[in-house]
């Protein structure tokens, strides 16, 4: 070091020397508090006065537990142990916010720094702690956080790729945002009625969104509305998928308003569609082999007597043709024919016996219960486009059935029914779905009722039988299947034949007692 | 057209079906022996049999397409007629390529049934006579000296007595010879005969 450095460096230091350590200390604008070891305030700054309302007399000597809230105290002490242990310039409690405790026994929040100071040698080298306060600004930060909020809302939007509604159900109008409108196929306002906002959606799910809507307004609901249903473009018929997800909110016990979001699901609803065409096929595919080798058994049984029926046949034919009649040949023929056209039933019935397979397990049923399941089962099948109508009698007692074989019938009579409808493009299809003891007798019955265009009367005779088909890609087992189902667990299947405005079939079930 | 000795042999596990088809053949006066099993059928096979099989394809144990494959591996000259059930399409494609003459599915009639006997007959007969001749051709040509046949060799490749003498390296006079040994002993009275013969060797 030069000469000349030496003597800056000397001079800086004496001025430094020259400056009070207090006036220093008070010129701070954040509140500091000097500390000693044993946690004794030595010294407030003006602004830490301020902060804590108390005059110098009053806070210096006291500890610095004092000035928190009774909560942190007891944690405080030994956070102070373990700094006098190693002390550096460390933030306090980890930068997170803190509380201290003013004169008039209110919370402040702050961030609090500590930096440990040493005495000069004559007062024995004793390490005391600045502590320095920095009071958190309450509204900037409430204002950070919403913007932080809104932002990351914003993104879960854009990623979701969601459009947001907000229904005002006292004056029926609905705010939607841009992507709300590109949804709704440019079809909708900012602000429109609700009329407007329901004309876009396609009129075979219009009464299926009308019903959601009336549940979610309902306050005796949970104010839930979710759904799912096409948007059609009124110009060329464009359809979309869309999934909504919305909450009622409640005032004075009546529906204010519904906020949610929508969702383009095209995509999942073509491939769900795509899906179930394939296994439609498969299991048409799958009973066509099943009838194919049924009848392939019953060839097989059946072949060998024929064979030996006709040749014996013609033995005899020719045997009585000659002459003398020869009278030996003809009895060993005719005796021929009997047996194996005995042999051939018998060997018929063995087949059917074994088809059959061993005795159907029947159980103590709860058809209200299997009315449930069915319908989750039609409607993971895709099955879902119509007003359903429930009509099940309470505490209906049990039925003796075999649950799986009854849940089958019903699936089939529902889908026949949803693609009856579809066929001929009924706009507000429906089922009604009936479950009711049957008059006096020990026998439940089960009804399920469409608005398609019902059994041609041509046909009625023959539904039930089987390779019977209306359906162009039908196979023609479904009811006939069904039927026989239905007829193992002692009930019965019909079809009402003067039912006209839609197709209605019943079936009965004994009860389990 | 049937020749007395000419069986039908029917192979069938179905004891019915054996009786009523036998019963059928026989007031054609067709002579008919039926076995319950291709195993007890090829018990009993010797190579001089004549007439043909009517086997069902379908058999607990050897089936019918196997007993055709061992038969065809037995020198036998009869034809074998199998018998079908529904849903065996693929049976009969590999048995058409195996060689059998013909199908009937059951139930059959007996108008058909004795048709198909009567042409597998035929076939048999005529089987039977090529291999006749065939081995008729055989005898006559190993009557042939060493000489004779190397010089046939030449002869039916169209080469002139010269020529031949030329490359044996002896008299045309003597190829003259040797050739009019070779027609007397083969019995052809011209070139294209003996060519033919040689051929059907």
């Amino acid at each position: 070091m030069s000469r000349e450095n030496l003597t800056a460096e000397q001079s800086r230091s004496a001025l430094i020397d020259s400056i009070h350590f207090e006036e220093l200390f008070d010129a701070v604008v954040d509140a500091m508090l000097l500390v000693d070891s044993s946690g004794h305030i030595v010294h407030a700054n003006p602004a830490a006065l301020r902060l804590f309302g108390y005059a110098h007399e009053e806070i210096c000597g006291q500890v610095v537990e004092n000035f928190m809230p009774d909560r942190f105290r007891k944690h405080h002490r030994q956070h102070r142990k373990r700094f006098n242990a190693e002390p550096r310039k460390r933030p306090m409690g980890n930068s997170c916010e803190l509380m201290v405790l003013n004169r008039h026994g209110e919370e402040i929040a702050v961030n609090i720094s500590l930096c440990p100071v040493t005495a000069k040698e004559q007062d024995h080298g004793q390490v005391c702690v600045l502590v320095t306060f920095i009071v958190l600004d309450r509204r900037r930060q409430a204002e950070c956080a919403l913007r932080e909020s809104e932002e990351r809302l914003w993104l879960v939007k854009q990623a979701a790729n969601a459009g947001i509604f907000d229904i005002d159900c006292v004056n029926g109008r609905v705010y939607c945002d841009d992507r709300m409108r590109e949804l709704w196929w440019e079809q909708a306002d900012e602000i429109m009625t609700l009329e407007h906002f329901f004309a876009a959606i396609h009129p075979n799910d219009r009464t299926k969104c009308r019903k959601v809507f009336n549940e979610a307004v309902n306050p005796d609901e949970e104010g839930k509305c979710r759904s799912e249903f096409r948007v059609l473009r009124l110009s060329d018929h464009s359809e979309r998928w869309i999934a909504t997800l919305g909450q009622t909110q409640f005032e004075n016990g009546l529906a204010s308003r519904i906020v949610g979001i929508a969702r383009d699901i095209t995509e999942r609803k073509t491939l769900e569609l795509t899906l179930q065409q394939q296994r439609n096929e498969t299991e048409t595919l799958f009973n066509q082999q099943v009838a194919i080798l049924t009848a392939v058994a019953v060839a097989h049984e059946l072949n060998s007597p024929l064979t030996a029926i006709s040749a014996y046949s013609e033995v005899a034919q020719r045997a009585l043709s000659v002459s003398p009649v020869d009278h030996d040949k003809v009895r060993e023929a005719f005796d021929g024919c009997f047996k194996q056209a005995q042999h051939a039933g018998k060997k018929l019935y063995e087949l059917i016996g074994f088809l059959q397979g061993r005795e159907v397990e029947t159980e103590a049923v709860n058809l209200n219960r299997v009315v449930e399941d069915t319908l989750l089962q039609v409607r993971s099948d895709g099955y879902d486009a119509y007003h359903l109508t429930l009509d099940l009698e309470p505490d209906l007692p049990a039925v003796k059935a075999n649950r799986v074989q009854i849940q089958r019938v019903m699936v089939n009579l529902i889908r026949n029914a949803v693609e009856a409808m579809r066929a001929a493009d009924i706009t507000d299809s429906e089922i009604t779905i009936a479950v009711k003891t049957l008059g006096s007798e020990n026998t439940a019955m089960v009804t399920i009722v469409d608005n398609g265009p019902g059994v041609d009367p041509e046909a009625i005779s023959r539904i039930f039988e089987p390779f019977f088909t209306t359906k162009p890609t039908g196979f023609g087992m479904g009811l006939s299947i069904s039927r026989a189902l239905i007829e193992t667990n002692g009930g019965q299947l019909w079809v009402d034949p003067d039912f006209r405005q839609g197709a209605q079939f019943h079936f009965t079930l004994p009860f389990a007692s | 057209m049937t020749p007395e000795d000419f069986t039908v042999y029917i192979v069938d596990d179905d004891a019915a079906v054996r009786r009523s088809l036998m019963l059928m053949i026989e007031q054609e006066a067709i002579a008919v022996k039926v076995f319950d099993s291709a195993e007890a059928f090829l018990e009993h096979y010797r190579s001089q049999l004549k007439g043909c099989i009517i086997a069902d394809i379908h058999m607990p144990g050897m089936d019918g397409l196997q007993l055709q494959e061992i038969l065809g591996t037995r020198a036998c000259t009869m034809p074998i007629i199998f018998l079908t059930g529904y849903g065996t399409i693929p049976q009969s494609v590999r048995a058409i390529k195996a060689g059998a003459v013909d199908f009937l599915t059951k139930p059959i009639t007996r108008a058909k049934l004795i048709a198909c006997i009567r042409s597998a007959f035929a076939e048999c007969e005529k089987l039977m006579q090529t291999n006749q001749h065939n081995r008729n051709v055989q005898s006559l040509l190993s009557k042939l000296t060493e000489r004779e046949r190397e010089i046939l060799e030449w002869v039916v490749q169209g080469l002139s007595n010269k020529e031949i003498a030329s490359h044996l390296g002896i008299s045309h006079r003597t190829v003259e010879i040797h050739r009019s040994h070779i027609m007397q002993k083969s019995g052809a009275t011209n070139l294209l005969e003996l060519a033919q013969l040689v051929n059907e060797n």
